[in-house]
């Protein structure tokens, strides 16, 4: 058999940030070296932390141009030197999801947001129409193409960002754990586009998708700032042996097959089969949510029926569904950030279930935004962890050990390290840790497992799912939440099917 | 205020009109608030200019930056007369004039003028696609860089009232404890202008602090999508041409002699 040559070689790399007053110079990798034939697309898997991002930006010549930064070794893609050119003139060679959407969006609607880059390129006006509609429409995002990018939901800004590329269709293609927050008939397109034509791609993830093994070429493990390729066959009983082991997979995952199973329950409703009214802490009925009329497009409002939903003491709730069918707007119902139309939520206060005011909603609910950066914004892990605490008259001492159990029970760097130069992944934890302090009796977690591996966002559903408090988990992904809900309910256009 | 009105499509006949005509307008009626004419004839001008946001952006909308100047205006009026009181006296005390005809005037011009261009802004960008307004920028032969950082920095403010609601529920939630909701902006209407100010800021200092860090992604997402490139950049969008472009920039001309005549036979 004929060796394929690589399209992207990377050679020995290695990388560290710079000294910042206080803080070491962080170094991430040391000797990597990674091959990709053009026409194949490679994972490569790594826990957060591990510098997934730094990678991806590195290939895209972003690094260390912008952070600045020690780079050692050789990245080339074909005969072109990618250190040596600039991200703009990159732009037909390499193209790059971020793995936080909001980030990358510019324009003011959906189809200018495609056509920037082509403008850029000064592609013809003609030949712009063409190639935005057929992106547009290949990511089923033709209904959005004259509304605004910030009124999409998470996962549908990441298929206008993979439709961007599309349009463009760069050789390599860069996707920061952009299977995250995608529903998976999407998924499954996504990489079904991929697998056509000529194009290299990269996918970057904190965890392991089943679908990987119908259309990966090649899977990469990082670990401690080297690359390993991963030899065995990903059905392989040593591959999933590999997977659980780096915590990419659950135990018992993998050798199921399908997409999970949603259990069976009253149509509309969620909860309400084992759980006494002693035992729930919040019951929700009737409720109806509509987002006012130009928030969606040409589309009609995006409107939300719940027939019924409880939460028992203990219980875990997994609310899965397609992008924007509504998972976040139930979220942010149930904690008193959005008013129902209609409908009532009665939480249990002094022993009895009582209807519940926003603000009522707002003390009795944690709810971690799918975007962690949201809800972080102290210089220091100790300070933000300690701010909600200094809220509920706690002396100094007891501050201070809550704080440090907390930075250990979730993996925490130490106290005084800035968020703002933590990972992505560990920015999720924080933000969870800083919910863990405030004892919420019901918890809701949008989206938690994006950047996490599942060992990790296992770790956390164990913490949450005590049996004083409730939790729920919005999750695309239906074999995580099988494997550690209770019950699982899927949302489609706004209500529970 | 700008957010709440900047990038919404509407169809309006002002919506549609083109932009460079638009800028021409917004150009004629800036320098006339500047002229040295009668007060009751800028109040004219000015009444003008709030009755087409009134028209074309609705009421509530034109009276949300009115809102929001309104206690600048109030100190300019209770500033400006006591440092000129030359002319007829209005109010004396003690033999000493307190508000003369000329102080009073001077103040009334001065809110005209401030309002007049505020609400003037308001209604051109209220009513101008941001894509169009970049191609008019550049029409005007002014270099993209200018025309995209304009472009962003509008696109920036509905970005940042977002974020803002987005970090405000965050603090709501995280700062709810019982008796109490920690951050007052968890209720800002039922509270007084100044004490909302006062207990806003821990969210405008997350915003900031946010907005802070997004600058070295939005430069990267910007490189990533060729913002930096030589070769000559095209465009989606266009603008008007031919009878359309004639018969805005007929009208825009037609207005701005008008505006000239006035001024002239009304100083």
């Amino acid at each position: 058999m004929t060796p394929i040559d690589p399209d992207l070689t990377v050679k020995n790399l290695s990388f560290s940030y710079p000294e910042y007053p206080g803080i070491a110079a962080r170094h991430l990798f040391s000797g990597l070296n990674l091959e990709l034939p053009a026409g194949n697309i490679a994972v490569l898997l790594a826990r957060p932390d591990q510098g997934k991002t730094t990678l991806c930006r590195l290939l895209a010549s972003l690094v260390p141009r912008f952070s600045g930064g020690r780079l050692g070794g050789e990245i080339s893609l074909g005969t072109l030197q990618l250190p040596a050119q600039e991200p703009y003139d990159l732009i037909e060679q390499v193209g790059l999801v971020f793995q936080h959407p909001g980030e990358q969006l510019l324009a003011s609607r959906c189809d200018s947001e495609v056509a920037f880059p082509l403008e850029s390129l000064g592609v013809d006006r003609s030949e712009i129409e063409t190639r935005l509609a057929g992106a547009l429409c290949t990511m089923d995002l033709e209904r959005y193409r004259y509304q605004s990018p910030k009124l999409l939901s998470g996962g549908e800004k990441k298929k206008l960002l993979i439709a961007c590329l599309l349009a463009v269709d760069p050789r390599l293609w860069l996707l920061d754990e952009t299977l995250e927050e995608l529903d998976s008939t999407t998924k499954r397109q996504l990489l079904q586009l991929l697998k056509t034509g000529h194009r290299s791609t990269l996918i970057l993830s904190a965890k392991w998708h089943e679908l990987f093994r119908e259309y990966v070429d090649r899977i990469f493990l990082m670990e401690e700032g080297r690359i390993r390729v991963v030899r065995e066959t990903p059905g392989s009983p040593e591959f999933q042996r590999l997977l659980l082991k780096r915590g990419f997979v659950l135990p018992g995952e993998g050798r199921r097959t399908g997409n999970g199973s949603v259990r069976e329950r009253a149509s509309g409703s969620a909860g309400g089969s084992a759980a006494t009214d002693r035992k729930k802490l919040l019951v929700a009925e009737d409720l109806y949510f509509r987002y006012p009329e130009d928030n969606r497009g040409t589309e009609p409002a995006f409107t939300l029926r719940i027939d019924h939903i409880d939460l028992a003491a203990g219980g875990i709730l997994a609310v899965v569904g397609d992008n924007g069918s509504g998972k976040s707007t139930l979220g942010r119902l149930l904690c008193g950030l959005l008013s129902p139309g209609a409908g009532q939520i009665r939480i249990r206060r002094g022993g009895i279930l009582q209807p519940a005011s926003s603000e009522e909603l707002n003390r009795f609910t944690g709810y971690l935004f799918q975007d962690p950066d949201l809800q972080i914004f102290l210089p220091t892990v100790f300070e933000e962890l300690a701010l909600g605490l200094k809220h509920l008259s706690l002396t100094a001492d007891e501050i201070n050990r809550r704080v440090q159990e907390t930075v250990s029970l979730f993996g925490l760097p130490a106290g005084e390290a800035p968020p703002s130069l933590m990972s992505y992944g560990i920015r999720k934890k924080l933000q969870a840790g800083v919910y863990y302090l405030l004892e919420r009796p019901l918890m809701i977690i949008d989206e938690g497992d994006s950047g996490l591996s599942v060992n990790d966002f296992a770790e956390m559903v164990r913490i949450f799912g005590n049996e004083e408090r409730a939790l729920i988990f919005i999750t695309h992904d239906h074999r995580l939440a099988d494997a550690l809900a209770d019950e699982v309910v899927e949302l489609k256009s706004g209500s529970f099917v | 205020m700008i957010a709440q009105v900047y990038g919404k499509r509407g169809t309006t006949v002002v919506h549609r009109y083109d932009p460079r005509a638009k800028t021409l307008l917004l150009l004629a009626f800036l320098v006339l608030f500047f002229l040295p004419i009668r007060v009751g004839y800028l109040a004219a001008y000015l009444a003008v200019v709030i009755a087409l946001s009134g028209i074309f952006l609705g009421i509530s909308n034109t009276l949300r930056p009115i809102r929001l100047i309104l206690p600048i205006l109030v100190l300019v009026l209770l500033l400006t007369p006591p440092f000129y009181r030359e002319g007829s006296a209005l109010l004396t005390v003690r033999g000493v004039t307190v508000l003369s005809v000329s102080g009073l005037m001077l103040a009334l011009r001065l809110i005209i003028r401030f309002s007049g261009i505020t609400m003037a802004f308001y209604l051109f960008i209220g009513t101008t696609d941001p894509d169009d307004l970049i191609l008019a920028i550049r029409w005007f032969r002014l270099p993209f860089s200018v025309a995209l950082v304009l472009g962003i920095a509008l696109a920036y403010i509905p970005t940042i009232l977002t974020l803002y609601d987005q970090v405000r529920d965050a603090h709501r939630l995280r700062l709810a404890v019982e008796g109490e909701v920690g951050m007052a902006a968890a209720r800002p209407r039922k509270r007084g202008l100044f004490k909302r100010l006062r207990e806003a800021i821990p969210v405008l200092t997350s915003v900031l602090i946010l907005s802070v860090r997004r600058i070295p992604t939005l430069a990267m997402a910007l490189e990533c999508r060729g913002v930096g490139r030589k070769n000559p950049r095209t465009s989606y969008h266009t603008l008007k041409t031919g009878t359309a472009l004639l018969r805005d920039g007929a009208i825009a001309t037609a207005a701005v002699a008008a505006l000239a005549i006035s001024a002239v036979l009304f100083p």
